[in-house]
Protein backbone atom coordinates (compact mmCIF):
# COMPACT_ATOMS: atom_id res chain seq x y z
CA UNK A 1 0.00 0.00 0.00
CA UNK A 2 1.47 3.42 -1.12
CA UNK A 3 0.52 6.45 1.07
CA UNK A 4 1.47 9.83 0.60
CA UNK A 5 5.17 10.98 1.42
CA UNK A 6 5.70 11.32 4.90
CA UNK A 7 7.19 14.41 6.19
CA UNK A 8 10.32 14.16 8.47
CA UNK A 9 10.53 15.71 12.08
CA UNK A 10 13.89 17.88 12.55
CA UNK A 11 15.79 15.25 14.42
CA UNK A 12 15.36 12.26 11.46
CA UNK A 13 15.99 15.37 9.17
CA UNK A 14 19.26 16.03 10.70
CA UNK A 15 20.40 12.74 10.79
CA UNK A 16 19.62 11.83 6.67
CA UNK A 17 21.08 15.03 6.08
CA UNK A 18 24.53 13.90 7.57
CA UNK A 19 24.49 10.29 6.20
CA UNK A 20 23.90 11.88 2.62
CA UNK A 21 26.67 14.20 3.10
CA UNK A 22 29.00 11.61 4.66
CA UNK A 23 28.33 9.44 0.81
CA UNK A 24 30.12 12.88 -0.97
CA UNK A 25 29.66 16.57 -0.39
CA UNK A 26 26.24 17.46 -2.22
CA UNK A 27 24.06 20.79 -2.68
CA UNK A 28 20.78 21.47 -1.22
CA UNK A 29 18.49 20.68 -3.92
CA UNK A 30 20.73 17.34 -4.36
CA UNK A 31 20.47 16.42 -0.79
CA UNK A 32 16.64 16.79 -1.07
CA UNK A 33 16.58 14.83 -4.28
CA UNK A 34 18.93 11.89 -2.85
CA UNK A 35 16.80 11.23 0.22
CA UNK A 36 13.74 11.21 -2.05
CA UNK A 37 15.81 8.88 -3.95
CA UNK A 38 17.07 6.52 -1.63
CA UNK A 39 13.36 6.44 -0.13
CA UNK A 40 11.62 5.38 -2.98
CA UNK A 41 9.55 8.83 -2.58
CA UNK A 42 8.55 7.60 1.01
CA UNK A 43 9.93 10.77 2.84
CA UNK A 44 9.74 14.28 1.62
CA UNK A 45 11.92 16.71 2.43
CA UNK A 46 10.42 20.24 2.18
CA UNK A 47 12.51 22.93 1.06
CA UNK A 48 11.15 24.98 3.72
CA UNK A 49 12.34 22.84 6.24
CA UNK A 50 15.91 21.91 4.50
CA UNK A 51 17.49 25.54 4.35
CA UNK A 52 16.69 25.96 7.76
CA UNK A 53 18.37 23.14 8.71
CA UNK A 54 21.31 23.61 6.81
CA UNK A 55 21.82 27.01 8.47
CA UNK A 56 21.45 25.52 11.59
CA UNK A 57 23.98 22.41 10.98
CA UNK A 58 26.55 24.91 9.33
CA UNK A 59 26.05 27.33 12.63
CA UNK A 60 26.90 24.01 14.57
CA UNK A 61 29.82 23.41 12.81
CA UNK A 62 28.31 19.66 11.75
CA UNK A 63 28.62 20.29 8.13
CA UNK A 64 30.22 23.53 6.24
CA UNK A 65 29.35 24.84 2.86
CA UNK A 66 31.57 25.86 -0.36
CA UNK A 67 30.24 28.27 -2.55
CA UNK A 68 31.41 26.46 -6.45
CA UNK A 69 29.90 26.67 -9.80
CA UNK A 70 27.68 24.05 -10.81
CA UNK A 71 27.46 21.90 -13.95
CA UNK A 72 24.17 24.44 -14.86
CA UNK A 73 26.92 27.48 -14.45
CA UNK A 74 25.49 28.98 -11.50
CA UNK A 75 26.99 29.62 -8.08
CA UNK A 76 25.34 27.57 -5.58
CA UNK A 77 26.44 25.91 -2.19
CA UNK A 78 27.88 22.63 -1.80
CA UNK A 79 27.69 21.10 1.57
CA UNK A 80 30.59 18.45 3.28
CA UNK A 81 29.83 16.91 6.38
CA UNK A 82 32.60 17.93 9.16
CA UNK A 83 34.62 15.55 11.60
CA UNK A 84 32.26 16.52 14.27
CA UNK A 85 29.16 15.96 11.85
CA UNK A 86 30.52 12.66 11.19
CA UNK A 87 30.75 11.68 15.34
CA UNK A 88 27.15 13.18 15.63
CA UNK A 89 26.13 10.91 12.55
CA UNK A 90 26.92 7.78 14.61
CA UNK A 91 25.44 9.00 17.49
CA UNK A 92 22.26 9.77 15.64
CA UNK A 93 21.89 6.17 14.27
CA UNK A 94 22.35 4.90 17.59
CA UNK A 95 19.99 7.07 19.06
CA UNK A 96 17.37 6.56 16.76
CA UNK A 97 17.97 2.42 16.07
CA UNK A 98 17.00 2.51 19.98
CA UNK A 99 13.90 4.81 19.60
CA UNK A 100 12.93 3.54 16.48
CA UNK A 101 13.00 -0.35 18.24
CA UNK A 102 10.99 1.15 21.14
CA UNK A 103 8.36 2.66 19.11
CA UNK A 104 8.20 -0.77 17.08
CA UNK A 105 7.82 -2.60 20.61
CA UNK A 106 4.72 -0.76 21.48
CA UNK A 107 3.45 -0.48 17.98
CA UNK A 108 3.56 -4.34 17.25
CA UNK A 109 2.77 -5.71 20.77
CA UNK A 110 0.72 -8.65 20.10
CA UNK A 111 -0.28 -8.97 23.81
CA UNK A 112 -4.12 -9.29 24.55
CA UNK A 113 -4.99 -9.08 20.39
CA UNK A 114 -5.41 -5.62 20.78
CA UNK A 115 -6.79 -4.92 17.13
CA UNK A 116 -9.10 -7.70 16.33
CA UNK A 117 -10.26 -8.33 19.64
CA UNK A 118 -11.92 -4.98 20.36
CA UNK A 119 -13.01 -5.10 16.03
CA UNK A 120 -14.77 -7.71 16.44
CA UNK A 121 -16.48 -7.15 20.04
CA UNK A 122 -18.19 -3.77 21.03
CA UNK A 123 -16.26 -1.61 23.55
CA UNK A 124 -16.67 -3.38 26.66
CA UNK A 125 -19.86 -1.04 28.21
CA UNK A 126 -18.69 0.92 31.86
CA UNK A 127 -20.39 -1.04 34.64
CA UNK A 128 -21.53 2.48 35.90
CA UNK A 129 -21.29 5.98 34.81
CA UNK A 130 -23.05 6.95 37.97
CA UNK A 131 -21.41 8.30 40.88
CA UNK A 132 -21.92 5.94 43.51
CA UNK A 133 -25.10 6.27 45.84
CA UNK A 134 -24.89 7.97 49.40
CA UNK A 135 -27.33 6.67 52.07
CA UNK A 136 -28.98 10.21 51.76
CA UNK A 137 -29.83 9.66 48.24
CA UNK A 138 -33.26 10.68 48.16
CA UNK A 139 -34.13 7.45 46.07
CA UNK A 140 -32.88 5.09 48.38
CA UNK A 141 -35.31 5.87 50.97
CA UNK B 1 18.77 17.81 17.47
CA UNK B 2 17.88 14.34 16.76
CA UNK B 3 16.57 13.74 20.45
CA UNK B 4 14.25 11.13 21.68
CA UNK B 5 11.25 13.50 22.28
CA UNK B 6 11.86 14.97 18.33
CA UNK B 7 11.17 11.16 17.18
CA UNK B 8 8.99 10.14 19.87
CA UNK B 9 6.75 13.24 19.24
CA UNK B 10 5.74 11.78 15.66
CA UNK B 11 4.33 8.63 17.06
CA UNK B 12 3.33 9.87 20.33
CA UNK B 13 -0.58 9.56 19.04
CA UNK B 14 -0.14 5.97 17.48
CA UNK B 15 1.45 4.88 20.82
CA UNK B 16 -1.63 6.63 23.02
CA UNK B 17 -4.28 4.94 20.15
CA UNK B 18 -2.33 1.29 20.76
CA UNK B 19 -2.49 1.03 24.31
CA UNK B 20 -6.15 1.91 24.44
CA UNK B 21 -7.09 -0.07 21.62
CA UNK B 22 -5.30 -3.17 23.41
CA UNK B 23 -7.84 -2.50 26.56
CA UNK B 24 -9.85 0.39 28.50
CA UNK B 25 -7.27 1.96 30.00
CA UNK B 26 -6.76 5.24 32.51
CA UNK B 27 -4.33 7.87 30.56
CA UNK B 28 -1.97 7.24 33.18
CA UNK B 29 -1.93 3.62 33.11
CA UNK B 30 -1.57 3.91 28.93
CA UNK B 31 1.55 6.01 29.49
CA UNK B 32 2.80 3.43 32.02
CA UNK B 33 2.21 0.36 29.57
CA UNK B 34 4.60 2.51 26.74
CA UNK B 35 7.04 3.06 29.13
CA UNK B 36 6.86 -0.91 30.04
CA UNK B 37 6.50 -2.34 26.43
CA UNK B 38 8.71 0.37 25.49
CA UNK B 39 11.40 -1.15 27.87
CA UNK B 40 11.50 2.05 29.68
CA UNK B 41 12.92 3.82 26.54
CA UNK B 42 9.74 5.89 25.62
CA UNK B 43 8.22 8.03 28.99
CA UNK B 44 5.77 9.58 28.04
CA UNK B 45 5.73 12.95 30.45
CA UNK B 46 1.94 14.43 32.30
CA UNK B 47 2.53 17.44 29.57
CA UNK B 48 2.16 15.43 26.83
CA UNK B 49 -0.01 12.78 27.70
CA UNK B 50 -2.65 15.12 28.68
CA UNK B 51 -2.69 17.36 25.92
CA UNK B 52 -2.73 14.46 23.49
CA UNK B 53 -5.51 12.26 25.29
CA UNK B 54 -8.13 15.90 24.82
CA UNK B 55 -7.01 16.24 21.33
CA UNK B 56 -8.05 12.73 20.84
CA UNK B 57 -10.87 12.87 22.58
CA UNK B 58 -11.85 15.86 20.26
CA UNK B 59 -11.20 14.37 17.29
CA UNK B 60 -13.68 11.24 18.37
CA UNK B 61 -10.46 8.91 18.40
CA UNK B 62 -10.99 7.74 21.97
CA UNK B 63 -14.26 7.66 24.22
CA UNK B 64 -14.05 8.34 28.07
CA UNK B 65 -15.93 5.91 29.96
CA UNK B 66 -16.30 6.60 34.19
CA UNK B 67 -16.29 4.03 35.58
CA UNK B 68 -17.24 2.81 39.43
CA UNK B 69 -13.96 1.80 41.09
CA UNK B 70 -14.35 1.43 44.77
CA UNK B 71 -13.96 4.64 46.35
CA UNK B 72 -13.35 6.36 43.47
CA UNK B 73 -14.01 6.83 39.89
CA UNK B 74 -11.75 5.99 37.14
CA UNK B 75 -12.34 7.44 33.33
CA UNK B 76 -11.32 4.44 31.38
CA UNK B 77 -10.64 4.95 27.31
CA UNK B 78 -11.49 3.31 24.82
CA UNK B 79 -11.15 3.62 21.10
CA UNK B 80 -13.86 4.58 19.12
CA UNK B 81 -14.51 3.02 15.56
CA UNK B 82 -12.58 6.08 13.69
CA UNK B 83 -10.19 5.45 16.30
CA UNK B 84 -9.02 2.24 14.94
CA UNK B 85 -8.93 3.24 11.68
CA UNK B 86 -6.40 5.96 13.11
CA UNK B 87 -4.25 3.65 14.17
CA UNK B 88 -4.39 1.29 11.51
CA UNK B 89 -3.50 4.59 9.40
CA UNK B 90 -0.81 5.42 12.28
CA UNK B 91 0.72 1.86 11.91
CA UNK B 92 1.04 1.87 8.16
CA UNK B 93 2.89 5.68 8.43
CA UNK B 94 5.23 4.24 10.92
CA UNK B 95 6.43 1.16 8.93
CA UNK B 96 6.71 3.36 6.10
CA UNK B 97 9.05 6.19 8.00
CA UNK B 98 10.84 3.80 10.30
CA UNK B 99 11.37 1.19 7.06
CA UNK B 100 12.33 4.16 4.41
CA UNK B 101 14.69 5.69 7.28
CA UNK B 102 16.28 2.27 8.09
CA UNK B 103 17.25 2.02 4.38
CA UNK B 104 18.90 5.21 4.22
CA UNK B 105 21.01 4.99 7.24
CA UNK B 106 21.30 1.43 7.35
CA UNK B 107 22.14 0.40 4.01
CA UNK B 108 22.64 -2.81 2.43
Amino acid sequence: MRGKAIELVQGTLNMLIFQILAEKPLHGWAIRQRIHELSKNALQVRVGSLYPALIRLRSRGLISAHRVRTETGRMGKRYTLTRAGRAQLSQEIAHWDRLSAAVDRVAHCAKRHANEQLTSQPAPRPTSVRAPQSPSDPRLK
Amino acid sequence: MGRATDIVHGTIDLLILKTIGMEPIEGWGAAKRIHELSHQVIRVREGSLHPALVRLHALGLIRPHLVNSGNRMKRLYTLTNAGRAQLRKELARWDRLSDAVDAIVHPK
